[in-house]
């Protein structure tokens, strides 16, 4: 009789004390259901992706854009003619990371801050919102061409906004609206400042691999200007401290400036660069 | 607080370095002159542009020299220099990677030709 006095009393108890316990897991998770990972590199093809190197890492972005393959065996598809970008990110925190980088082509170097201003929550808000600012000098201008030259018109400045979403495990996309300003531009009838809208998307095939793309539109290009909207498609390997990531794109330069106001390939005639990133965490 | 600072003075810095400007606003204004001469004209501006490359021998890849008048003279009636230097496919352009020339570089070049590729 007094067990079972005992055991009536003690089973709600227990059965409350349960309870309590289920709810603060339920908490926890609800408290930490930030989407993780929409893009695992730290570009999407050419354009930034959401993704921000940790605090204290420090990764090294090795990219190429080869020539164009339209020369075939002439240049081995553009093997001859590569341009090079070498770039280095540190994470100063999680969500702010600063970085430098020289590129081949036109003897860009850069420096650029990225900071996450919002995450994608599940039951949040619905987006991850990142900042990308960048100041680019071109030292490849050269006052024996351009007498009137001052070292100001070497410099270009980028501003953007990187909306991405991960809609499913598999799938992820961003928008990116653009604003930049190059101080010079060769042509004359082109805007310095200059508004540009990338799309990119992300899917995922297997555990390592993905499919990328991206593509930017310029919004206020000259009417007779040569250069043309940058389309890119790749794929994504990831290999441990690796993302490899290995596209063709119409574009050849790497900076956010140069892809958007000068790429010159066309897909339509087959005038299109093969390219890697290569990025290695320290 | 003095990062901060720092980061209003390099913005500071960087909002008055802005300018609009495209190629025609730095170029000399000269006319192209009535005869243009591969000494008067044309030598500096290969020197300046495409002897880093085209040395003799050439280096990085490229196939010829272009160092003596008749090493250009040659380039221009055999190797197509002046669709190499006009062009506006990067994947084509000469010199390599651009910037392209400015445009009047490039009209003295193709003057030069008109003028019959005349060394001085």
């Amino acid at each position: 009789m007094k067990t079972l006095f005992i055991l009536i009393f003690c089973i709600p108890i227990l059965a409350i004390a349960q309870d309590d316990l289920l709810d603060e897991i339920d908490i926890e998770i609800t408290k930490n259901q930030f989407a993780t990972a929409a893009f695992k590199g730290l570009k999407i093809v050419n354009f930034e992706s959401t993704k921000l190197v940790a605090k204290q890492e420090f990764t090294f972005i090795v990219s190429h854009r080869f020539g164009s393959i339209k020369n075939g065996f002439d240049s081995f598809f553009g093997l001859d003619d590569a341009v090079t970008r070498l770039n280095f990110v540190y994470g100063i925190s999680d969500g702010f990371n600063i970085g430098v980088s020289r590129s081949s082509f036109q003897k860009i170097y850069e420096a650029s801050t990225k900071y996450r201003l919002l995450r994608q929550q599940e039951k949040g808000f619905p987006f991850t919102v990142v900042g990308f600012n960048s100041v680019v000098v071109n030292t490849a201008l050269d006052e024996a061409n351009l007498p009137k030259l001052e070292f100001k018109h070497r410099l270009g400045y980028t501003a953007q906004l990187l909306i991405s979403r991960k809609v499913n495990a598999n799938f992820s996309f961003e928008l990116a609206p653009t604003f930049f300003h190059d101080n010079y531009v060769q042509q004359n009838n082109q805007d310095n400042s200059q508004f540009a809208l990338g799309l990119g998307a992300r899917h995922k095939l297997t555990k390592r691999w993905s499919i990328n793309a991206d593509y930017g539109w310029h919004l206020n290009r000259a009417e007779n200007s040569p250069f043309k909207n940058p389309l890119s498609i790749g794929f994504d390997l990831e290999t441990g401290g690796h993302v490899f990531q290995m596209h063709f794109s119409n574009a050849q330069a790497m900076n956010t400036n140069g892809f958007l106001g000068q790429a010159t390939g066309d897909w339509s005639d087959g005038n299109i660069y093969f390219g890697f990133n290569l990025s290695r965490v320290f | 607080m003095k990062t901060r600072q720092i980061l209003y003075l390099i913005i500071g810095v960087l909002a008055f370095n802005c300018s609009n400007i495209s190629e025609e606003d730095l170029i000399d204004t000269t006319p192209l002159p009535t005869t243009v001469t591969y000494l008067n004209n044309v030598k500096s501006i290969i020197d300046n542009n495409c002897v880093l490359c085209h040395s003799n021998p050439p280096i990085n890849g490229a196939p010829i020299s272009l160092v003596t008048f008749e090493n250009v003279k040659s380039a221009i009636e055999n190797n197509g220099l002046i669709s190499r230097i006009s062009s506006n496919d990067l994947a084509f352009l000469m010199p390599f990677g651009g910037p392209r020339l400015p445009q009047n570089k490039i009209d003295l070049i193709i003057q030069w030709e008109t003028n019959g590729l005349l060394e001085e």
